[in-house]
């Protein structure tokens, strides 16, 4: 039998913006798999020439998925560009508004696009295995997840005043305060949002315990891991230093955000647009990291909301401590957030400070240079902008979530690959695996474009010698 | 250009609630159609409330509402579900081969294999299953050609946007 090579694209809106390619060799097996992005990202280059102060409104438009986390992002870039820390209460309206960021992104991804694959089964017929799927299964539960969402889209909403292209966040602080009545329609739903919550989590355990075996061989593999952490160690998902610890759980650097490239470099491959971020001093691909809700709460020692904490012990007991491999822990992770984050909105609502009127530092002290960084759902989000004295930008660099999970995305798919395609003859649920390594992830891959020109998911199995032995159809 | 024969003008009772729900990014060229369509229905009508991205839903005219979105969100269904009509507007590439389309959308769920992505049959099918019913709708999309990051629309997309607005102004707003 010839080496083949499987490729599996799905062409989403514009020319398609990540594949997957799967190499046989000749006796029928995964000799490798990678995960490509097709997507170049000329973002940068975009913002050049901009003015500082405008910044934290274009740069949502790079994502509508997490523009408040873009948002957040650089407006905290131009707190320290401009020289004007923002005042107290700036700062717990932005983390709010950040909150309910976590509370909808978090909340979509289980209960709608990865709640499906657990609830009714990898295997489960794809026509069934969605959100509407999950309604026909349990009605009760899918209109929870849609009211935990739209929980989520409210705070954003109510705090930043905008639903879309938030100008809420401005550098040294935000243009509109908090009245006792909005907080107290935020306040008034929260229970009800940790109930939510805990529904997901227990759906998410009592999977697990069905399911330990798919998830012990499911890409698991040791990494080191980074996210935002309080002075104690403690899970921060606004404003911190960012932690890296290696693969046994222990510190390899502590740092401010000013001083990531210090700690960062970025490896190019040529099989793929999106750089692959590692750990300067043990190299590539030594040191590579994961971020997002695997990668923080592997980063942290605890977490400082009492729910979500005695959710965290219990997980971080599952390996006795030791920082959680499993690629499908993403999915836990992502809820005992979720969990921190609803009870966080109750921690920073209940702060009087939250009403003040004292919410914008007009006082400059011009430095020229700033890092932003936020926790988005997704990952450590970095903005770096470079301004001329006249606050025009000169130069920006990105260092987006789902560039840091970069390897681990490419890791996890070959893992699965190798794990569950035994050859050419590829079952839509071995797929389904495949894609779900990545959708574990939660990546932003398209960006903030959204044109129809959807394609099928695309499998072609080429053998060694370019021939086109098999071509694998789904709708997208 | 392809037009449901059931869209003849006489199908819909004079009253009934539109809801015209546009989607797309107005800063990567003509991905953004939608928000340049839905400007010139508020031109139209003569709305006083006419910024897109700050408001929620406007309401355009008796009877029609406008809303312009980033992208579909699944928390839209619930509002979709309350209205008789329905018309969503989408830039959409070569993959089609009509410069303007005019397609029913029926209710019909579509797994997103990788990411966060919704359309509009996923739409429908979730205001079907969250409110028991879901509205008559429309996917009224138009061919864009160039999609970098830019608010200006290609010469050929602008050339298409006030022929769609006849059209949508025909079948839907008169």
């Amino acid at each position: 039998m010839v080496a083949q090579k499987i490729t599996i694209e799905p062409v989403t809106r514009i020319e398609g913006h990540a594949k997957v390619t799967i190499n046989l060799n000749e006796a029928g097996k995964v000799e490798h798999a990678y995960f490509h992005v097709n997507e170049f990202r000329g973002f940068e280059k975009f913002c050049e020439g901009r003015m500082i102060f405008e910044m934290p409104s274009i740069t949502p438009r790079i994502c509508g998925i997490c523009p408040v986390s873009h948002h957040l992002a650089s407006a905290k870039a131009g707190d320290i560009v401009m020289g004007c820390p923002p005042p107290r209460t700036a700062s717990l309206l932005r983390e709010l508004t950040h909150m309910g960021q976590i509370i909808q992104s978090h909340g979509m991804h289980f209960f709608e696009l990865a709640g499906p694959d657990l609830i009714l089964g990898f295997d489960a017929d794809p026509a069934i295995r969605n959100v509407v799927g999950l309604i026909q299964a349990d009605a009760g539960l899918a209109l929870k997840a849609v009211a935990l969402r739209k929980y989520g889209q409210e705070i954003i909403h109510m705090v930043a005043g905008r639903r879309i292209h938030p100008n809420f966040a401005i550098p040294g602080g935000v243009n509109k305060a908090l009245s006792a009545a909005e907080r107290d329609l935020m306040l008034k739903d929260i229970d009800e949002m940790i109930g939510i919550t805990q529904v997901g989590l227990k759906i998410f355990k009592d999977w697990a315990a069905a399911n330990q075996e798919d998830i012990n061989k499911f890409a698991v593999f040791p990494s080191g891991y980074m996210g935002l952490v309080t002075p104690e160690n403690g899970l921060e998902l606004y404003q911190g230093d960012i932690r890296l610890v290696g693969q046994d759980g222990k510190q390899l650097e502590k740092f401010d955000s000013n001083d990531y490239l210090d700690v960062i470099a970025e490896h190019v491959e040529d099989w793929s647009y999106l750089k692959f971020p590692y750990y300067k001093k043990m190299g590539y691909p030594q040191g590579v990291y994961r971020v997002g809700p695997l990668g923080r709460l592997n980063a942290v020692d605890h977490l400082d909301t009492p729910l979500a904490n005695a959710e965290f012990k219990e997980y971080r007991a599952m390996n006795n401590g030791k920082p959680i491999e499993n690629t499908l822990h993403f999915h836990y992770s992502r809820l005992i957030e979720t969990l921190f984050a609803v009870e966080k909105v109750k921690v920073l609502l209940d702060d009087p400070d939250i009403l003040g009127k004292d919410i914008l530092n007009t006082r400059h002290n011009f430095k020229g240079e700033g890092v932003g960084v936020i926790e988005a759902p997704r990952g450590t989000l970095l903005h770096h902008y470079i301004v001329n004295e006249n606050g025009q930008v000169q130069k920006v660099n990105l260092i987006v979530s789902t560039g840091h999970n970069n390897w681990a995305m490419s890791e996890a798919v070959d893992s699965v690959a190798k794990t569950y395609i035994t050859g050419p003859d590829i079952k839509e649920g071995l797929l389904n695996r495949v894609e779900a390594a990545i959708r574990a992830h939660d990546p932003c891959l398209s960006c903030s474009t959204h044109a129809i020109g959807q394609m099928p998911m695309v499998v072609d199995i080429i053998a060694a010698d370019g021939n086109l032995v098999k071509t694998l159809k789904r709708d997208a | 250009m392809k037009v449901p024969s059931f869209t003849g003008g006489t199908f819909f009772k004079p009253m009934e609630k539109t809801l015209i729900i546009g989607y797309g990014n107005p800063d990567r060229g003509d991905d953004g159609v939608a928000w340049h369509l839905l400007n010139r229905i508020l031109n139209e009508t003569g709305c006083r409330e006419n910024d897109l991205f700050a408001s929620d839903i406007i309401q355009s005219k008796q009877g029609l509402d406008i809303w312009f979105n980033f992208q579909l969100l699944p928390e839209m269904a619930e509002t979709v579900a309350l209205y008789d009509r329905v018309v969503f507007i989408d830039a959409h590439t070569g993959a089609i081969q009509d410069e303007i389309s005019l397609v029913p959308v029926l209710p019909q769920y579509q797994n997103s294999p990788l990411t966060h992505h919704f359309t509009p049959s996923s739409c429908l099918a979730l205001a079907e299953s969250l409110a028991g019913k879901y509205p008559q709708a429309w996917l009224l999309s138009v061919r864009g050609y160039q999609f970098a990051f830019n608010r200006e629309l290609s010469l050929q997309t602008r050339a298409l946007v006030e022929k769609a607005f006849g059209i949508l102004w025909k079948e839907f707003l008169e």
